[in-house]
């Protein structure tokens, strides 16, 4: 749906600011939900000011741009928290993510964006099919084994991973092989997802990125494609159909959700590996992008029984990261400010490993963790991935 | 950067301040912008103390700048556009819980705390906070302060506010009632001469900025329990209605009318959307609590249902979840907001007489049809004290605020809606929008109100363009 088209809809936002504090019925507390309004406290950083300034762009009110406008667009982390506490409720029938993202677009298109942070990886992507500026030829460099060349089952290991949180790349190879899967990575026809892209408003290279992908899967023979990256997970199953206006012809699943189905298949078994209190971080692309909420925790319970225990904000209600979106490049500070505060809800209920099902989570939680302070120091950060290959050996 | 802005800066932060277009254009329209027409403020400032505040509105009024207080801006009146611009002061950052004190049955709060906020506090207490049926995001003082209408309100009033702390627009700093006093006790409001803390009340921030508050707690009941009813038709619950609140058995009773087709938006999505296809007509009801320890509730709810079948409603049966849900929203509201399904919601709400609720109801429906809005509703709650057969009434339409040929019809309803209700005769309006009470009417009562704001705000600072116009 084009900006314009929102138009109608944008009127009927009467600024209740349900979408600021997580559902207080469900939880029977009173929490912040929205990490940009949390943290710069101006109505134009939560959705309803962000819908005002969209109606204003549209009817040419706000014709050229500030640096704040931009901030204020761009600080948005594309959680859709919001569009949970809002939908079904009130009048307002857009998706709010979706509308953000339209609009991130829109600023790109009239020129004003992208930041300069995001034109970066944009940059980094075309050269390198990575936005950390990484050379392609290492994408791989953490593979330490052999993998088959040919297999029914991809793993589709994602930027982060292969660059910045290897454990996670490493940790998921194990535990295929453990539940002895015949998979091959794509290397070297895995590119970006096209994810942070998508979330920044930069549209033009994603068409190529994604018929590179779907086409290098189809040549393979796959029929089935696993991630342990939530953000690409989201991306393949709700935007690829939507750029190529088709189905895939492939299977995507998210790695909770394949090492489940192997747990009830028969083929993984886990055994506890945790001695103190876990709790789990759903993140955004997983959870309120996808509805994906049952599998890890099932995966977690599995192994730890009833040392798993949810935080305040959990499913629906979970408090975001703060990476999404191009704002922990954009804005570091921001982004890890709202890690910290995960960091502490989960301390709070006693937590002593902090899981999570998302590599980007998990670099944005370790970098917070290097700035938290001491009573927070001792939280351990983990994928589940890992503690699934731990669990299995 | 201008020279005022500098001087903001100085006093709260560069990051408290804005002027940027970005930061103004979320302030300069609210839901109800065919009303109120849209105005951008020229600042935002967010100040987080009473010092703060102090030296904003001295600036303020050094340079005859305009300020508009805003608390939450979910009035929902347009009462927070600044219709000559100025400073957009939002108070958000405001938001220490100061005390709840069991003993005195007392919370001292900043105008930044919600009901949300406070109903978590006071819930590790023995007390309970009287709450609007509006959602927990809006701020206890300013809607305490602007006098509201709570679920309760037929048995616990709209009168929770016992002092406050106010900034004058000359910049000193008012205490009301005991707070005057030099041990500074604020939980007393009627000593010493007039309770001028009332004097601030429904109006709309125009005679100073409340920084502090001190309100009135309660027990919290041992039960709560809704209890849900159906009449053939408006008349038939008044009634029962006037009985139960007279004879003290109910905490809150709403007399209320949906047509068919209100109520389908409204239960869309909800449990309740089949039992609408069970209806054929419009769908009165009434919603009723019962509060208290057990034996007085169970008392409380036989005599209700006598009076309910005695005057041939009937007690429907409520789904748990349904009666769950209307639990919570008593407690702390959330899914109030599902009057604004279609888009937006009209409502012209005033006082009047509970035996005349028939008769306003009639008047308002006839226009709303004729305006071509069928998606009506209608609700009339007998107010504590209530004596004069005090009662809230609100007729709301639920319309499509995206559709401009809407907009034109909602202005012109409400002009002939607000002149059929006079003609009818009503008490007077309740948290009416900007330009709907006019002092020029009211007569020496006006004419005073216009005086004491003069007195008070000489130079017309305080959210200009409000009442008392
Ligand atoms: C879905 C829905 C249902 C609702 N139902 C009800 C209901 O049942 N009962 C009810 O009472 N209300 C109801 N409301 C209105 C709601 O309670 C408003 O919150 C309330 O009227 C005050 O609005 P606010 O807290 O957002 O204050 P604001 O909108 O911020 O302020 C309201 C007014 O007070 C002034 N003001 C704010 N703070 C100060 C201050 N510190 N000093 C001086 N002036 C100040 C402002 O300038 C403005 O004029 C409902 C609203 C919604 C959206
Ligand atoms: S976006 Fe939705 S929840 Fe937020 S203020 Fe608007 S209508 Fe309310
Ligand atoms: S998507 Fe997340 S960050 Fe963006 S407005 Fe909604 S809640 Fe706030």
């Amino acid at each position: 749906m084009k900006l314009e088209e929102y138009l109608g809809e944008l009127y009927h936002c009467f600024h209740c600011h349900l979408c600021s504090m997580s559902n207080w019925h469900r939880l029977d507390a009173w929490v912040p939900i929205c990490p940009s309004f949390a943290r710069f406290c101006f109505e134009s950083f939560l959705a309803s000011g962000r819908i005002e300034i969209t109606r204003a762009i549209i009817e040419k009110e706000i014709d050229k741009p500030t640096s704040r406008l931009l901030e204020s667009i761009f600080s948005c982390t594309g959680c859709g928290a919001c569009y949970e506490q809002c939908k079904g409720l009130t009048g307002f029938k857009a998706n709010h993510v979706e509308l953000f993202e339209e609009l991130k677009a829109k600023l790109v298109e009239l020129g004003w964006g992208p930041l300069t942070k995001h034109a970066e990886f944009s940059r980094s992507i075309r050269e390198n099919y990575n936005p950390y500026k990484e050379p392609h030829e290492k994408r791989a460099a953490w593979l330490k084994k052999d993998v088959p060349k040919k297999a029914e089952t991809i793993y589709f290991v994602g930027c982060t991973s292969s660059y910045r949180t290897h454990k996670i790349a490493e940790a998921t190879v194990d535990a295929l092989e453990i539940a002895g899967i015949n998979f091959r990575i794509m290397h070297p026809d895995e590119w970006c997802c096209g994810s942070p892209l998508l979330r920044t408003g930069q549209r033009k290279m994603v068409k190529d990125l994604v018929r590179h992908n779907v086409d290098a899967i189809k040549a393979s023979g796959a029929r089935r494609v696993v991630f342990s990256c939530a953000g690409c997970y989201r991306t393949f199953k709700k935007d690829y159909p939507a750029v190529l206006g088709q189905e895939l012809g492939f299977d995507v699943l998210h790695t909770t959700e394949y090492f489940s189905q192997l747990i009830e298949e028969g083929k993984l078994k886990l055994k506890n590996i945790v001695s103190g209190v876990i709790t789990y971080h759903d993140p955004c692309h997983l959870g309120r992008g996808v509805g994906l909420y049952e599998p890890p925790r099932k995966l977690l319970t599995s192994m730890v029984g009833n040392k798993f225990v949810e935080m305040k904000r959990n499913r629906g209600d979970a408090w975001c990261c703060g990476a999404g979106s191009g704002v922990k490049s954009a804005f570091p500070d921001f982004a890890v400010w709202a890690a910290l505060e995960r960091l502490k809800e989960a301390k709070a209920i006693g937590a002593s490993i902090l899981s999570s099902s998302c590599p980007f989570c998990k670099h944005n939680f370790m970098d917070a963790l290097k700035q938290a302070p001491a009573e927070l120091k001792t939280l351990k950060i983990r994928d589940i991935s890992e503690l699934v290959a731990e669990g299995a050996k | 950067m201008s020279y005022i802005e500098r001087q903001l800066i100085d006093i709260v932060g560069s990051e408290h301040v804005s002027s940027d277009l970005a930061d103004l254009v979320p302030y300069e329209r609210d839901d109800q912008f065919a009303l109120v027409p849209p105005h951008r403020p020229d600042f935002v400032v967010k100040p987080s103390t009473r010092d703060e505040v102090q030296a904003i509105i001295r600036l303020a009024n050094r340079y005859r700048i305009p300020v508009v207080p805003l608390a939450a801006g979910i009035n929902r009146k347009g009462l927070c556009i600044p219709t000559e611009a100025g400073i957009l002061l939002d108070l958000r950052r405001m938001n220490r819980i100061l005390e709840v004190n069991e003993e005195m049955m007392t919370a001292t709060i900043e105008p930044g705390v919600t009901f949300g906020q406070l109903v978590q506090e006071v819930s590790k207490t023995n007390l309970r906070v009287i709450t609007p049926w509006a959602p927990s995001t809006v701020s206890v003082l300013a809607n305490y302060m602007l006098r509201g209408i709570y679920g309760p309100a037929t048995r616990y009033g709209t009168d929770h506010l016992i002092t406050i702390e106010v900034i004058l627009p000359n910049g000193d700093i008012l205490q009301t009632g005991s707070a005057a006093t030099p041990k500074g006790m604020p939980y007393c409001g009627i000593v010493n001469g007039p309770d001028l803390c009332k004097l601030f009340q429904a109006n709309p921030g125009n005679l100073g900025v409340l920084t502090k508050g001190t309100l009135r707690l309660y027990p919290k009941p041992e039960v709560i329990k809704p209890l849900m009813t159906s009449h053939p038709n408006y008349e038939a619950m008044v009634e029962p209605a006037i009985k139960m609140t007279k004879q003290n058995l109910v905490a809150a009773c709403w007399t209320m009318m949906f047509s068919r087709s209100a109520l389908k938006t409204l239960t869309e999505g909800s449990i309740l959307e089949n039992f609408v296809d069970l209806l054929e007509g419009d769908f009165y009801t009434m919603w009723l609590y019962v509060e208290g320890d057990r034996g007085q509730a169970e008392a409380d709810e036989k005599a209700v249902r006598k009076l309910v079948e005695g005057a041939g409603g009937t007690v429907l049966p409520i789904p748990h979840e349904t009666e769950e849900e209307m639990i919570k929203d008593h407690v702390w509201g959330r899914t109030t907001v599902r009057g604004w399904k279609k888009g937006s919601l009209y409502g012209c709400s005033f006082y009047g007489v509970m035996k005349h609720a028939p008769k306003y109801y009639e008047a308002t429906y006839k226009i709303s049809l004729k305006y071509g809005f069928d998606e009506f509703h209608y609700e009339a709650v007998p107010v504590a004290p209530f004596h004069g057969q005090l009662a809230y009434n609100d007729p709301c339409i639920l319309w499509d605020s995206g559709n401009p040929s809407e907009v034109k019809r909602i202005r012109k309803l409400h002009k002939e809606l607000m002149k059929a209700l006079l003609d009818v005769g009503i008490y007077g309006w309740f948290r009416p929008f900007p330009g709907v009470v006019d002092a020029a009417m009211l007569g020496k009562y006006g004419e005073l109100w216009r005086e004491i704001k003069r007195l008070i705000d000489p130079n017309n600072i305080m959210n200009p363009g409000k009442p008392p116009l």
